[in-house]
């Protein structure tokens, strides 16, 4: 850094020259912009008044920022209008001699320094929401392409430009949240590239910054009187208000001659309305904590988009973040809120059917012209109804991404839904918040921590069922009662015989009993008589076995059944009580080969569990039955006491399943009522309508 | 809600360990009958006229 003073040549008042790289100081006397040409000085023009605004800094102030940004000193400012609004960027000299620009935009700030200029498009063709490939420096989203004109400035200036000059610049947002300015100057080629990253104003270690809300601006009223109905005006942010829509009268207020160079020092009537155009839910110029951060409502926009031959209205209230400055919304639809804050362009990957923010990707919900219906409240630029942008909404509740492209900029904003209620806690309201109807566009299914609950909860139990039924299976005293096997010996005759048979005989079978004698007078009778002796001779009554313990009995049938089946019916009989269980098991398994392909159905082993048997003495009668000429050779039957049931581990696990499986039905049913109001299927595919033409 | 769903779960999950270490059986698809005492005076259940008779 190099001080040198001289005289200025307008009015011979003290300049200075304290910054090496700059060439131009601005006469704090005259005013005049003196540049500096070799060892000459000659005023190339003069400034106009500084507009008053809420910036935080003042030529002249030291920062000494946190590790990653080099010491610097503000030496100049500069102040910039596109005639819709007016904002300071400041001239700083870093302690090596280099410089930079520390910028300001919608309460954020950048610290940008000068580098090599790529290769680029004419201003012309540049496109916001077009990304633009720097080469080495990286690809960027052009976010804004516009014309500036240079109102005024104060202390020096790192270029010559008459006060006046019309600059033409593009905003660039890079991926990783760095901010680059192309300066096209005011002639066909690019006069310098910028690039920056964003600071924290409390990350700067400026020691004299003064909070936003201390912060005394000029001479600008805090209250006032439309000039139309006379109602008093609280003003939340005067060095930054450029219009106010009365809440009274609906008149929007500015500056006579329209200029909007910066908040005026007179509010006149623009424009009168016959009634205030919206009743907002929330009251302008209410301050409240909301998530963490501290706000004020400035404003609020009544938007509307037509679909189907309908007028869809929502509202868009602006907060001014009280600690780090910045523009925030909080957009409310059918009672729905979502508190949403700019993100850089860059950061965001735009297609079709989603955009990608930070990792995440939100999907495309809906896409609409917005038309600015109607304003109320304060605002730091030139607004005013009848103004369209193509709003497109993209979710993934509880978040929401949504980008709003007018013809020379394009905005994104993300945030979350939060509840009315936490509204009306934040803001102190009186009256609690008209219930929200349907479903929000990024509401989160309201059970979705119950339901995360309950799933934990019965997978535990689940598992804890699991192992239930292995401790049972494993220390139970369950135990074979009786297994046996027998042989097919007679099929002709369907006489069945015990293998090893230390148990019953064919003999046993009719034993005691006399056959009903035929008679050929009854034919029927007599067929019954021969099938009932039929059966007869295949009943296999069994030794008496005994049972240790009141408990199931698991009854298995096994039997190398090949194309054929056997069917045993059993009679389970207690010999002290008489208490008999009848039931009946088939084996039969089939299989072969069908147009090449092989098949096979039915199952050889069939099990029956047979409930509460009593301790005791118990006798099986059994009556195997199988088709004539292709009887398996032999069947197995085994009881086994105190068997735990596979099947009721089951059905606990599903009655633990149950209720959280409602609530995934709930959470369709909810999605299908948010998908219901939206331009796009949940797949990001468009639906049909009327008026496509609208979209 | 999660208090209730977890209560209904521990007294199914108690009721289902009562079941397994007992051997409890719901009624399944057997049939139970009580053999008249004259058809086992009779001879009884090895006879095969009782068996065959009312089936």
């Amino acid at each position: 850094m190099s001080a040198r003073a001289a005289q200025c040549p307008n009015c011979g008042g003290e300049v200075r020259f304290l910054t090496g790289a700059s060439l131009v100081s601005i006469c704090p006397q005259c005013k005049s912009a003196i540049a500096r040409k070799g060892a000459n000085l000659e005023a190339i023009g003069k400034v106009a008044e500084l507009v008053p605004t809420s910036s935080p800094f003042k030529v002249g102030m030291d920062a000494r920022p946190q590790k990653g940004t080099r010491p610097f000193h503000i030496a100049g400012r500069l102040q910039l209008s596109t005639g819709e609004g007016t904002w300071d960027e400041w001239y700083v000299g870093f302690t090596d001699g280099t410089w930079g620009w520390l910028a300001e935009a919608q309460g954020g700030f950048w610290l940008m320094t000068p580098v090599k200029p790529p290769q680029v498009p004419a201003y012309e063709q540049l496109q916001p929401g077009e990304t633009l490939d720097l080469g080495a420096y990286g690809s960027f989203a052009i976010v804004e392409a516009r014309e500036a004109t240079y109102a005024s400035a104060e202390g020096e200036l790192p270029f010559a430009a008459p006060p006046g000059s019309v600059f033409r610049y593009a905003d660039l947002s890079g991926a990783d949240g760095s901010l680059a300015t192309l300066d096209y100057g005011d002639g066909p080629g690019l006069d310098g590239f910028y690039v920056g990253k964003p600071v924290a104003l409390a990350s700067l270690g400026i020691a004299e910054l003064v909070a936003w809300s201390d912060r005394t601006v000029s001479v600008k009223a805090l209250a006032l009187n439309c000039p139309n109905c006379g109602g008093a005006l609280q003003l939340k942010n005067p060095a930054n208000t450029v219009r106010i829509a009365c809440p009274f009268c609906g008149s929007l207020l500015g500056s006579a001659d329209r200029t909007d160079q910066g908040p005026p020092s007179k509010f006149t009537v623009l424009e009168k309305l016959a009634a205030v155009p919206f009743k907002p839910a929330l009251p302008l110029g209410a301050e409240g904590t909301l998530r963490g951060d501290k706000y004020a409502i400035l404003g609020a926009v009544q938007k509307a988009t037509s679909s189907g031959g309908e007028d869809y209205f929502w509202t868009e209230y602006l907060l001014k973040d009280e600690k780090s400055e910045a523009y925030h919304w909080l957009a409310e639809s059918n009672g729905h809120y979502t508190l949403l804050e700019p993100v850089p362009a860059g950061e965001v990957t735009d297609g079709p059917r989603v955009a990608v923010f930070h990792g995440n990707s939100y999907r495309v919900f809906s896409r609409s012209q917005a038309l600015v219906a109607g304003v109320l409240g304060e605002f730091y630029w030139a607004v005013k109804a009848g103004e369209t942008t193509e709003a497109t909404d993209y979710i993934k509740p509880p978040r929401m991404l949504s980008k709003e492209k007018a013809k020379k900029e394009i905005a994104w904003t993300e945030g979350a839904y939060v509840p009315p209620e936490e509204i009306a806690a934040a803001f102190a309201l009186k009256k609690p918040l008209p219930p929200p109807e349907g479903v929000g566009t990024c509401q989160p299914w309201p059970h979705s921590q119950t339901s995360h609950l309950w799933w934990r909860t019965a997978w535990l139990l689940s598992v804890a069922a699991i192992v239930v039924y292995f401790l049972a299976k494993l220390l139970t005293p369950h135990a074979v009662v009786y297994d046996q096997t027998f042989d097919l010996t007679d099929p002709q005759r369907a006489i069945y015989s015990v293998r090893g048979g230390a148990s019953s005989t064919s003999a046993d079978w009719t034993q005691g009993g006399a056959t009903p004698a035929p008679s050929p007078a009854n034919p029927t009778a007599a067929r019954e008589a021969a099938e009932a002796a039929l059966s007869a001779s295949r009943v296999l009554i069994s030794e008496p076995f005994e049972t240790k313990r009141g408990a199931n009995l698991a009854v298995d049938l096994w039997a190398p059944t090949n194309n054929t089946w056997v069917q045993v019916e059993f009679d389970l009989i207690s010999e002290a009580t008489g208490d008999v269980r009848s039931f009946d098991l088939i084996s039969d398994r089939y299989s072969g080969v069908d147009g090449g392909e092989s098949w096979s159905e039915g199952s050889q082993n069939r099990r029956i569990f047979v409930p509460r048997i009593p301790p005791g003495r118990w006798i099986l009668r059994l009556d195997p039955e199988s088709e004539a000429g292709k009887a398996p050779p032999s069947f197995r039957v085994r009881l086994t006491s105190g068997v735990p049931h596979v099947s009721h581990l089951i059905l606990v696990i599903l009655f633990l399943l149950l209720v959280p499986t409602l609530l995934v039905f709930s959470r369709f049913a909810f999605e299908g009522r948010r998908w219901a109001e939206s331009d796009f299927t949940t797949a990001g595919a468009g639906r049909e309508s009327d008026d496509s033409d609208d979209k | 809600m999660r208090r209730i769903f977890q209560v209904f779960g521990g007294t199914l999950l108690l009721a289902y360990s009562l079941a397994a270490f007992s051997g409890w059986e719901m009624a399944g698809n057997t049939k139970r009958n009580t053999l008249p005492p004259g058809a086992r005076n009779a001879g009884g259940y090895r006879t095969w006229h009782f068996w065959s008779g009312g089936k």
